[in-house]
């Protein structure tokens, strides 16, 4: 007799019980368990896995900022950069246009510049 | 019939000048950088006024043995640019007219430089230069329309403002901007009739352009309210040229030889589709003033006039089209007029040229 039958007959009754227990589950169709097991898991996973939302609270405690930066530096550099003649030009005409005359009211214009001159842009 | 005597006497007044004399001009310069003709106009010192305007439009060649011989053997103006010949101004468009294939290209779109042109700030200003000359004094002044805002698209003007008015300084003038359709009340001095008589340099502002419309209310030379709309002759052409099929520079040829507003054949399709748009360009400029104008009808004490320019207001009957659709809607203001310009391509270089002079007189006292 080996040491574990000697340890067995030295059981008190209720382990006995438990033991026959486990013999009997022995016979249960464990694949089946497994997936009852899966199938309530997957039940209780929160729905929108994979499409984490990420809700960002930036203004909570804080004042909103605004880029009060003044940009007027950068464009006029960038205008200046502009008028650069790049390429090599080439044309056949030194200059362009046809002309046309037209008549005014000369009285007219006058009183436009006079009433022009007193006001600013 | 009204439009057509106007347009006759316009034409009677309006004397082509192939090849002018040197006449003595006043200082102080106008110029119209528009989207469709860039116009230059300067008073001669006996009262006339000479405007000078170039087609705003290229047409891209391939730098080629064939192409080389092409512009040899014919009297087209060209720039060449980093490999490219540029053909310029009327040219551009009788070429693409004739070879039939390819479209012009503009070193403007929507009122303001063109972006999707690599070159369009280096030919402009080439362009620009032939076309204006040197100045005839130091310094000067130079007065450049400039559209307002658009209320349809998030563009900002100030750039373009400082990139022209940093080229014209380099050539050597002394430049400022001046909003488009203000400078119409300067050519055509609209009046605002009220209990105490007749305000000058108040009124609505209309200069229907190519890139754009701009319209301003004026009260006694100031601007109250400016702004524009990107929907206009460009946008008419294209359109139609989407519903029929036609190729844009065919749309132009018909709207600027044949269109008659007042007189629509309307199985011709092309015909047919631009008088449709030309409505809705009409219904949206209206529907636009009466909004941005409605909180300034308490400072409008009066009946104002309406002066209408710009090369796409030409078509006859756009002023009558435009009587009928306020006729339709309650405006903000009494109208007692609708009046076109006198010289509606010239009027927006024309009233930059008053304001150059009103700028010159005004250095001369201080």
């Amino acid at each position: 007799m080996g040491d574990y039958v000697k340890r067995k007959r030295q059981l008190p009754q209720e382990h006995m019980v438990v033991e026959k227990h486990v013999q009997e589950q022995q016979v249960i169709d464990l694949e089946k368990l497994a997936n009852s097991v899966a199938r309530i898991i997957i039940a209780n996973l929160p729905k929108n896995i994979g499409q984490t939302t990420i809700i960002q609270d930036r203004t909570s405690g804080q004042t909103d900022k605004k880029d009060d930066f003044n940009p007027s530096a950068s464009l006029e550099r960038l205008a200046e950069s502009m008028i650069v003649q790049r390429g090599k030009k080439a044309s056949n005409f030194d200059d362009l246009g046809k002309t046309r005359e037209t008549e005014i009211d000369q009285d007219e214009t006058d009183k436009t510049i006079d009433l022009l001159k007193g006001l600013e842009d | 019939m009204e439009e057509q005597n106007m347009q006759n006497k316009q034409n009677q007044q309006e004397q082509i000048n192939e090849s002018p004399t040197s006449p003595k001009f006043k200082p102080g310069v106008g110029i119209d950088v528009g989207t469709s003709n860039i116009v230059v106009a300067r008073q001669t010192v006996d009262g006339r006024v000479i405007n000078r305007f170039h087609r705003n439009m290229l047409y891209p060649l391939e730098v080629s043995e064939e192409s080389s011989d092409l512009l040899e053997r014919s009297s087209y103006l060209y720039v060449e640019v980093n490999g490219i010949y540029y053909i310029v101004g009327e040219d551009a468009l009788r070429l693409v007219n004739a070879i039939g294939k390819g479209e012009v290209v503009r070193p403007m779109k929507d009122g303001i430089m063109n972006p999707a042109l690599k070159e369009s700030s280096e030919l402009l200003f080439y362009i620009i230069k032939a076309v204006i000359g040197d100045p005839i004094v130091p310094n000067e002044p130079l007065r450049f329309s400039c559209p307002a805002n658009p209320v349809d698209q998030d563009l900002d003007n100030t750039f373009h403002k400082m990139i022209l008015s940093n080229f014209f300084k380099t050539i050597g003038y002394d430049p400022r901007p001046v909003n488009e359709a203000m400078a119409i009340a300067y050519d055509c001095n609209p009046t605002m009739k009220s209990d105490e008589g007749e305000e000058p340099l108040s009124g609505v502002l209309i200069s229907a352009g190519a890139g754009m419309w701009n319209i301003a209310l004026a009260y006694k030379g100031l601007s109250l309210v400016e702004f524009s709309c990107t929907k206009s002759g460009d946008h008419l052409d294209e359109q139609t040229s989407k519903v029929t099929g036609i190729p844009t520079n065919k749309v132009i040829k018909i709207k600027e030889k044949q269109l008659n507003l007042n007189n629509i054949d309307m199985n011709d399709r092309v015909q047919a589709a631009l008088s449709i748009y030309y409505d809705e360009m009409i219904e949206r400029m209206i529907h636009h003033i009466n909004g941005e104008f409605q909180s300034k009808s308490s400072e409008i004490d009066g009946e104002i006039e309406i002066v209408v320019a710009g090369g796409t207001s030409m078509a006859p009957g756009f002023c009558k089209r435009i009587g009928e659709a306020l006729n339709r809607i309650e405006f903000p203001f009494k109208v007692y007029q609708i009046r076109h310009s006198k010289t509606p391509f010239y009027s927006v270089s024309q009233g930059a040229c008053v304001r150059a002079q009103a700028d010159y007189a005004k250095h001369q006292n201080n």
